[in-house]
C-alpha cells in the first residue's frame, strides 16, 4: 500500500471527497452514497453476509430473559454499545505428514501370591501420521480481540455460503466497519504451515509423556481467497461495572460471554475450595487404610491442592467468561 | 520545530524530541535524526477520547473484588495525560527444510521501541485491530509523544530472540540435521495511544492506563474496604478451619483422623491463599489478563493434566 496521501481519493460516481486511511476497505461516499471498494485487482475478497444490528441484539436480549444467570438481573442490565465489524480471514487447507518418537510411563500391576505390586515402566513409543487441517489465519498484524479465536472455529464449524464482495449489496444499512488484510496470502501460507505444525505437534504432545523427536512436512492443499467474517460485540452494563459478548454475525451465535459474578457464584466456588479438601484427604488417607501404592495418596493430595487452588482464585475473580464448545 | 519536508517542501510543526517524521501533505517518512528513509510510519487515533476511556477504567475498577460500594461515586479525576508510544512491527521467519522435513516458525510482532517503558502494558499484550491513519499533525495534539528510545537494529534482535526459543525447540525435536536460519523484516513504525489518569478516592490517589483504540483496561488501582478485607481474611480463616473438619471427618471414615486432618488442611491453604492476598493490601492493582493463544484453554481439568504429566515425567 502506498504511504502517499497527497492524492485525493474521490467518489467513482460522483466525484465527491472520501475520507480514506489505511485502513479503508470500502468508503461509503457521503454525497451519494456509492461504495467505493479499495481493493487491488489481484485480491479476490469473499464476504459473508451478516444479520442486522437489531437481530444481534434481539438475540442478546433473549439471552438476557432465557440465560440462568442474566433473567435474575434481567431488570437491571443496561446497554450500552453495539459494534460490528467485518474481520478479513484466510482458511488453508494443509497436510501434515512425518512420524515422531517418546516416551510413555505405564503402571503395571503385578501380583506374586498374595501381594500386589505396582510398579511404572516408561516405553518407547513411535508413529507415522499424515493428516489433513483446516487452519484459519487471521489477516491483520499483531491483532487478536476478544474471542476471534472462537469466531474462526465457528466459521469452520458452522460453513456459512460466502459471496464475491462485488455482488455484495446491503453493507450500507449494515453500518459495519470493514477491516483490511494487512497480510498477503504468501505470509499467511506461512503462518498456516507453522500452525498446521504446531497443531499436531500439540496433539502428539499429549498422546505421549515425553516428545523426544518429532519430524513433519507441511504442504499446502487449498488456499482460501480473503474471507471477511461478520463479528458483533455487545457491551452491556450491571450495577457499576459493563460486560462484553461477543457473536457470529452471519448466525447469531454467541462466541464468547462475559458474565458478573454473583453471591451464588461465590458460594459455589467456596464448595469447591472445600471438594478440593475433601479430594486431599480422601487420597491421604486412603494410603494407609487400603495399602494402596504411595504415589496415588500423593497425586491426591496434589490434586486437591490445584483443585481448591483454582476454585479459591475464583472466589475472588471480577468476571466470569461464559462460552459454548465447539 | 518547525520542519520542511525534503520530498514536497510542505511545512510543518514536529514535536520535540520525535526523531521520524511523516509529511501530512505528501506522507513522505525521514528519519530526522540519521536523514536515510526509514520504514513506514502511521498512527492509531484515540478512538476512545479521555471520559470514555476514563468510564471504562471506572467500570472496571467498581466490578473488583470488595470495592467500596461508593467506589465509582466518589472517585476524583486528578489528572489525564495521552501517552503515544511507538512500536516496531516485525515479522520473523525461523525456516529449516530437508528431505521431508519443514521447521516454520512464523511471527508477527509489534514491540514497544523503549528500554524501560513509561506505561505498564502487560505482557503478550495483542494491540488491537481497529483504524490505524497516516500521520495528522491533529492527532497528536495535546499528547505526550514519544520518539524510539531504543533503535530498531536492537528492536529487531529482540523480535529475533523471541522467535529464536521456539524455533530451537521445534529443531531440537527434528533431529537439528537440517541447515537452518532466521530471518525478519520491519514493516514499519505504529504510534499507538494509551490514556493516563490519575485519579484519587478519599485521601488515596492512584493512577490507571487505558488502551485508547479499544478502551481496553490495561492497569488501575483501587482500594479493597475495610469490609471486605476483614471479611476476605475471616473467610480465609474459616476456609483453613473447614478444610481441616472435612479433612477429620473423611480421615474418621477409615479411622485415620489425623491423616485425614493434614490431608484436608493443605488444600484449605492453598484455596485460602487468593483471600488472603485480598485481605493483606488495602491499596490493590487491576491488570488485563491478556487472552493470549495458550491462555484460552486454561481449565481445570487441563491444569490438573498438566501437573499429572510432570509428576509422571518426574517420576515419583
Amino acid at each position: 500500500m502506498s504511504s502517499n496521501v497527497a492524492i485525493e481519493f474521490k467518489c467513482k460516481n460522483c466525484g465527491g471527497k472520501l475520507d480514506v486511511t489505511p485502513e479503508t476497505l470500502v468508503a461509503i461516499c457521503s454525497y451519494c452514497g456509492t461504495p467505493n471498494w479499495f481493493v487491488e485487482s489481484s485480491e479476490e475478497i469473499m464476504i459473508v453476509p451478516s444479520v442486522s444490528r437489531d437481530e444481534i441484539l434481539k438475540s442478546f436480549l433473549t439471552r438476557v430473559s432465557e440465560d440462568f444467570d442474566l433473567k435474575r438481573i434481567a431488570d437491571k442490565i443496561q446497554i450500552v454499545e453495539v459494534a460490528g465489524f467485518y474481520i478479513p480471514f484466510y482458511f488453508f487447507s494443509i497436510k501434515v505428514e512425518g512420524f515422531y518418537e517418546g516416551w510413555k510411563t505405564e503402571r503395571v500391576v503385578e501380583s506374586r501370591g498374595r501381594s500386589v505390586q505396582t510398579r511404572t515402566r516408561r516405553r518407547k513409543v513411535s508413529e507415522r501420521f499424515s493428516s489433513i487441517l483446516k487452519v484459519p489465519i487471521l489477516g491483520r498484524r499483531s491483532a487478536e480481540d476478544f474471542s476471534l479465536n472462537e469466531l474462526a472455529s465457528h466459521y469452520k464449524y458452522s460453513n456459512p455460503k460466502a459471496v464475491p464482495i462485488s455482488d455484495f449489496k446491503n453493507f450500507r444499512d449494515l453500518k459495519m466497519t470493514f477491516l483490511r488484510s494487512e497480510i498477503g496470502v504468501d505470509e499467511a501460507s506461512m503462518i498456516a504451515r507453522d500452525d498446521a505444525g504446531d497443531i499436531m505437534r500439540s496433539k502428539i504432545s499429549s498422546k505421549v509423556d515425553e516428545l523426544t523427536k518429532f519430524v513433519c512436512s507441511t504442504k499446502i492443499l487449498e488456499k482460501s481467497p480473503i474471507i471477511l467474517l461478520p463479528y458483533w460485540y455487545v457491551i452491556y452494563s450491571y450495577g457499576d461495572s459493563i460486560y462484553r459478548v461477543a457473536y457470529a454475525g452471519w448466525d447469531k451465535h454467541m462466541l464468547l460471554a462475559q458474565e458478573p459474578v454473583m453471591i451464588y457464584h461465590r458460594l459455589q466456588y467456596f464448595a469447591g475450595v472445600l471438594s478440593g479438601c475433601l479430594i486431599s484427604a480422601f487420597g491421604f488417607t486412603s494410603l494407609f487404610s487400603w495399602g494402596v501404592d504411595p504415589i496415588f495418596s500423593i497425586l491426591g493430595l496434589i490434586a486437591g491442592c490445584i483443585v481448591s487452588w483454582f476454585f479459591g482464585k475464583k472466589l475472588v475473580s471480577d468476571v466470569r467468561i461464559e462460552g459454548v464448545k465447539l | 520545530m518547525n520542519y520542511t519536508c525534503k520530498n514536497c517542501g510542505g511545512n510543518f510543526n514536529v514535536p520535540e524530541g520525535v526523531t521520524v517524521v511523516t509529511c501530512p501533505y505528501c506522507g513522505f517518512t525521514v528519519n530526522i535524526g540519521i536523514g536515510r528513509l526509514d520504514v513506514e510510519h502511521y498512527f492509531y487515533p484515540a478512538i476512545y477520547d479521555a471520559q470514555r476511556a476514563y468510564e471504562r477504567l471506572k467500570y472496571i475498577l467498581s466490578r473488583q473484588f470488595g470495592v467500596p460500594k461508593d467506589f465509582s461515586l466518589q472517585l476524583n479525576l486528578v489528572n489525564r495525560v495521552l501517552h503515544y508510544i511507538p512500536l516496531y512491527v516485525f515479522y520473523v521467519e525461523g525456516k529449516a527444510h530437508g528431505s521431508g522435513i519443514d521447521v516454520l516458525e512464523v511471527d508477527y510482532l509489534a514491540l514497544p521501541a523503549f528500554k524501560i517503558s513509561p506505561i505498564p502494558i502487560p505482557q503478550e499484550y495483542m494491540f488491537p485491530v481497529r483504524g490505524k491513519v497516516y500521520f495528522k499533525p491533529q492527532i497528536i495534539r495535546d499528547a505526550v509523544f514519544y520518539s524510539p528510545t531504543i533503535s530498531r537494529d536492537e528492536l529487531e534482535n529482540i523480535a529475533k530472540s523471541k522467535l529464536y526459543l521456539r524455533f530451537s525447540r521445534e529443531l531440537d525435536l527434528s533431529g537439528r540435521s537440517i541447515e537452518a536460519k532466521i530471518d525478519s523484516r520491519c514493516d514499519g513504525l505504529v504510534h499507538y495511544p494509551i490514556w493516563e489518569f490519575k485519579y484519587s478516592y478519599r485521601d488515596y490517589s492512584f493512577n490507571g492506563f487505558v488502551d485508547a483504540v479499544n478502551g481496553e483496561v490495561l492497569y488501575g488501582q483501587y482500594i479493597v474496604s475495610t469490609f471486605h478485607r476483614t471479611f476476605s481474611f475471616s473467610l480465609g480463616i474459616g476456609l483453613i478451619f473447614a478444610g481441616g473438619f472435612v479433612g477429620l471427618i473423611s480421615g474418621l471414615i477409615f479411622s485415620m483422623p489425623i491423616l485425614g486432618f493434614i490431608g484436608g488442611l493443605i488444600p484449605s491453604f492453598a484455596g485460602a491463599i487468593p483471600l488472603f492476598m485480598k485481605s493483606a493490601y488495602k491499596v490493590q492493582t487491576y491488570s488485563l489478563n491478556v487472552f493470549g493463544k495458550s491462555k484460552r484453554d486454561e481449565s481445570l481439568s487441563k491444569e490438573l493434566l498438566d501437573v499429572m504429566k510432570f509428576i509422571g515425567k518426574i517420576g515419583i
